[in-house]
């Protein structure tokens, strides 16, 4: 009998150490793209920044409303002449190398944000000195009243304040960090990530996150899983069957066309993501003939019809996109049709009455068509139709999207290797604010691509950054709007929501503008 | 034969320098600035200049084609501009799965498809040699993606016998390793197979209206004998040529399987670095690639001694 019990004890241990003591949760993802670097001040690559918000923790983020909270800090304050402001970081808080986060740190990594970002250049501007107080209060103070500091803080886009250890901060903003250690709510495996293939990220054991409801980008980031895996796939059809398979748990782009083969399985479950969409637009050279002339500029507003394009991208899917007249993205704070009509009101007849009182003499225009994207590639075909129906001659110059990128940014000529118009697509996190919305400048040379150069629309621009509430901040959006639409800083083809899929064992994600996986669960 | 193996090294010398030189010219005066790409959408002109000066891009192309060939010829393939990797550490990492779906295959192909092709022969102008003819046709003529999805659709997604997509390294174990190379060996083993049974029924074809085969059955040599013993031996120098280059080929990358079935390979290293204008890449993987197929030619060369003892390299003929 003892040595029955003997044996079965033996047996039993040796099984106790044959299995792991708990399976580690994995979350498979395919996400948008490759991710080659993960310093976000070095490229606005969307992708970067996404992972980013994983490894790296930000000292505010914006909430489901887009307004900043506290995230690394726990209470700040700033002085009745609103020109010094205190913060105390949460304690707690961990690199994942385990040296605690200090002022220290927070300081050299403003410092290089500064010098990077459009706002923490207009900070840097106003700035008197920048000073860790003590271990975890760090204080700023500027030369005069600056009321964006919370919100540039805060920024979710191009470029965010991601906190670093001091000796990574250090390094200058022109050149790439090596070494990512952050103090978010994952860690890097670094030795797991191959470019191209995957990217491995492993729950911060250390972390601690707020106490608050998570809200968009905000509240408390719990890692609910052990392992992301994100793994880099070249083929959508390849990434929606590895989903039907079980491969992977979530995709975070479906293209449309595929989505009836998830629809159909009971598994599968979908929606609409990000929360604010995206757009594509069209891009004009303001600094070249035709379209140097605002009446050819308005002309292209009446040829670019949003349905015919929508419905070339979604096909019979109208419940993927809207029509939309918001410059500063339709469902945004600043939300407005003002000086949209000749693009929601697409209409031939007039383009060519604009293009006959411009004078336009035939000279060919040079349209720069991307073809290795569905949405530049049959939104343009549809553009450079229209515009030969209004009676523009058209040099439709496709190429790839790397050669686009490079001959966009030729001031010349389109003999000289210029061009007249293209379309980019900025996503929404960027375009709803005037702030990071890179076509509201009037900036002339110093503008974004296409060069507008507008006094009253870089004075609005001023007085959008220095506007004290809401209120005065939408008042003068509007006026930005109708200035740009005035001039046409840019054209949307129209609005449009990715489509994220994952398994019905995935629960929890966060709605939000940008992909977010802290929270997310995976049930076996 | 070490004078030839001499000869045909120093012969790859010349090869590899046009090599370099024409991957680096169509590189540098092809359109797109991998400083714009790298740099994205909200770089103002001075970082653009900034990134370019780091990577030598502003200097002359002369300067540029110099500091590249002083890396090359010290066995340095430079950095990718994007992932700040060593080109070499990014190959190796692809090397693997590109190498073990290039030989599985071909060890597949050549086990279906010679026997197929002297059957094929066998039987010429009779049921046995339409049917592999007629297979071979169809085989080569699908698109591979297509067959790749069929695959998919049939064995991973609606048996779940084999994984959809994805490579497990060898240090996975062999078995994981041939699992998720199942499918997309099959797919491409169909395109090779029927090429190497179409070059095998010809070369067989031919050699069975030789004298010697003739002379053979008037000896009284069964069917099987003259096939095994006297043809299949002599078929070998064409067949050999033709799995070789093959193998070379699929070294070189399968771009669309391996997009289809997400491998990590060789293909998709070049097409990505091509996308990105990520030139150290691209003119590493071309080089490197360059290798391979000299090396193999060189072994199919040497392998003819094998087949047929009146080739001899460098000796007397």
């Amino acid at each position: 009998m003892f040595r029955k019990k003997a044996i079965a004890s033996a047996l039993l241990l040796g099984l106790a150490f044959a299995l792991p003591a708990q399976a580690q949760s994995v979350l498979r993802v395919k996400g948008d793209g490759d991710i080659k670097q993960l310093d976000a001040l070095f490229t606005t690559s969307y992708p970067t920044r996404d992972m980013a918000y994983l490894i790296f923790d930000t000292l505010f983020s914006v909430d489901a409303n887009y307004k900043p909270q506290p995230q690394m800090v726990d209470k700040w304050s700033v002085s009745d002449d609103r020109k010094t402001y205190t913060f105390t970081l949460r304690p707690g808080l961990k690199f994942h190398d385990g040296a605690p986060v200090t002022s220290a740190d927070v300081v050299a990594s403003i410092d290089r944000w500064l010098q990077r970002d459009s706002m923490g250049m207009e900070i840097a501007k106003r700035r008197d000195s920048l000073t860790a107080v003590d271990a975890s209060t760090f204080r700023l103070v500027l030369k005069e009243p600056f009321d964006r500091v919370i919100e540039g803080f805060g920024r979710m886009t191009a470029y965010p304040l991601f906190v670093m250890p001091a000796r990574l901060a250090k390094t200058p903003p022109t050149e790439e960090i090596r070494e990512f250690v952050g103090s978010g709510p994952f860690k890097l495996a670094a030795s797991e990530w191959i470019p191209g293939v995957q990217l491995v990220l492993t729950k911060n054991a250390d972390y601690v996150p707020r106490s608050e409801p998570p809200s968009a980008l905000a509240g408390g980031k719990i890692a609910k899983v052990d392992r992301i895996e994100r793994i880099t796939f070249r083929d959508d059809m390849s990434a929606v069957n590895a989903l039907l398979a079980g491969e992977i748990d979530y995709v975070s782009s479906v293209p449309p066309e595929l989505l009836p083969v998830l629809q159909a399985d009971p598994d599968i479950q979908w929606a609409k993501a990000p929360i604010l969409g995206k757009n594509f637009q069209v891009i004009i050279n303001h600094t070249q003939p035709p379209f140097n002339d605002v009446r050819m500029r308005q002309a292209l507003q009446y040829l670019v019809n949003q349905q015919d394009m929508m419905t070339a991208i979604f096909g019979n899917r109208k419940d993927l996109y809207e029509i939309c007249g918001a410059l500063f993205m339709c469902g945004g704070p600043y939300a407005t049709d003002i000086g949209s009509e000749r693009f929601l009101n697409p209409s031939v007849d007039k383009a060519k009455e604009l293009i006959k009182a411009a004078g336009y003499d035939g000279t060919p225009i040079v349209y720069l068509h991307p073809m290795d994207g569905k949405i530049q590639r049959d939104a343009g075909t549809i553009l450079v139709a229209a515009m030969r129906k209004a009676g523009i001659v058209v040099e439709d110059v496709q190429m790839d999207t790397a050669t686009m990128f490079t001959r966009r940014t030729n001031k010349g000529s389109p003999k000289e290797g210029g061009w007249n118009v293209f379309m980019t697509g900025f996503a929404g996190d960027a375009l709803m604010d005037p702030l990071t919305n890179p076509f509201m400048t009037g900036a002339c040379e110093k503008a974004w691509i296409g060069w507008p150069c507008d006094t009253e629309m870089q004075k609005l621009w001023q007085d959008f950054l220095l506007a004290g509430n809401d209120a005065q901040r939408r008042e003068i959006a509007i006026k930005l709007q109708a200035k740009a639409n005035e001039i046409v800083t840019y054209i949307p083809i129209g609005q449009y929501n990715d489509i994220s899929a994952w398994r019905k064992n995935v629960s929890g994600m966060v709605p939000g503008p940008i992909l977010t996986l802290w929270n997310v669960q995976k049930t076996r | 034969m070490a004078r030839f193996l001499l000869w045909r090294l120093l012969s790859t010398v010349p090869v590899m320098l046009t090599v370099l030189v024409v991957i680096f010219l169509l590189l540098h005066l092809g359109p797109g600035d991998p400083a714009a790409t790298l740099a994205g959408d909200n770089a103002t002109p001075e970082q653009i200049a900034s990134i370019r000066a780091r990577l030598h891009l502003d200097q002359p192309l002369i300067v540029q084609f110099a500091i590249y060939l002083r890396q090359v010829l010290s066995f340095d393939l430079g950095v990718s501009v994007f992932s700040n990797r060593p080109v070499t550490t990014l190959i190796l990492q692809r090397a693997e799965p590109t190498l073990m779906l290039a030989t599985t295959t071909t060890l597949l192909s050549v086990i279906v498809a010679v026997p197929a092709g002297i059957y094929a022969a066998k039987r010429v102008g009779r049921f046995g040699d339409y049917v592999v003819m007629g297979l071979s046709a169809i085989a080569f003529s699908v698109p591979v993606f297509v067959l790749g999805y069929l695959l998919m659709q049939s064995f991973a997604i609606s048996l779940r016998w084999l994984p959809v997509q994805g490579y497990r390294p060898l240090s996975a174990g062999l078995m994981a390793c041939l699992t998720s190379l199942t499918l997309p060996t099959l797919a491409l083993t169909c395109l090779f197979a029927a090429l190497v049974a179409r070059i095998t029924r010809a070369t067989m074809l031919d050699v069975l209206a030789q004298d010697y085969i003739r002379t053979a059955r008037a000896k009284g040599a069964g069917r099987f004998r003259i096939l095994i013993v006297h043809a299949l031996k002599n078929i070998g120098v064409p067949v050999v040529t033709v799995v070789g280059t093959s193998f070379a080929a699929l070294l070189g990358g399968v771009v669309v399987t391996e997009s289809v079935f997400n491998i990590p390979g060789a293909g998709r290293l070049t097409v990505e670095a091509i996308l990105t204008r990520d030139y150290p890449v691209v003119q590493g993987v071309m080089l490197v690639f360059a290798v391979i197929l000299v090396g193999v030619n060189l072994l199919v060369d040497l392998s003819y001694t094998l087949f047929d003892p009146r080739i001899r390299h460098g000796g007397a003929r």
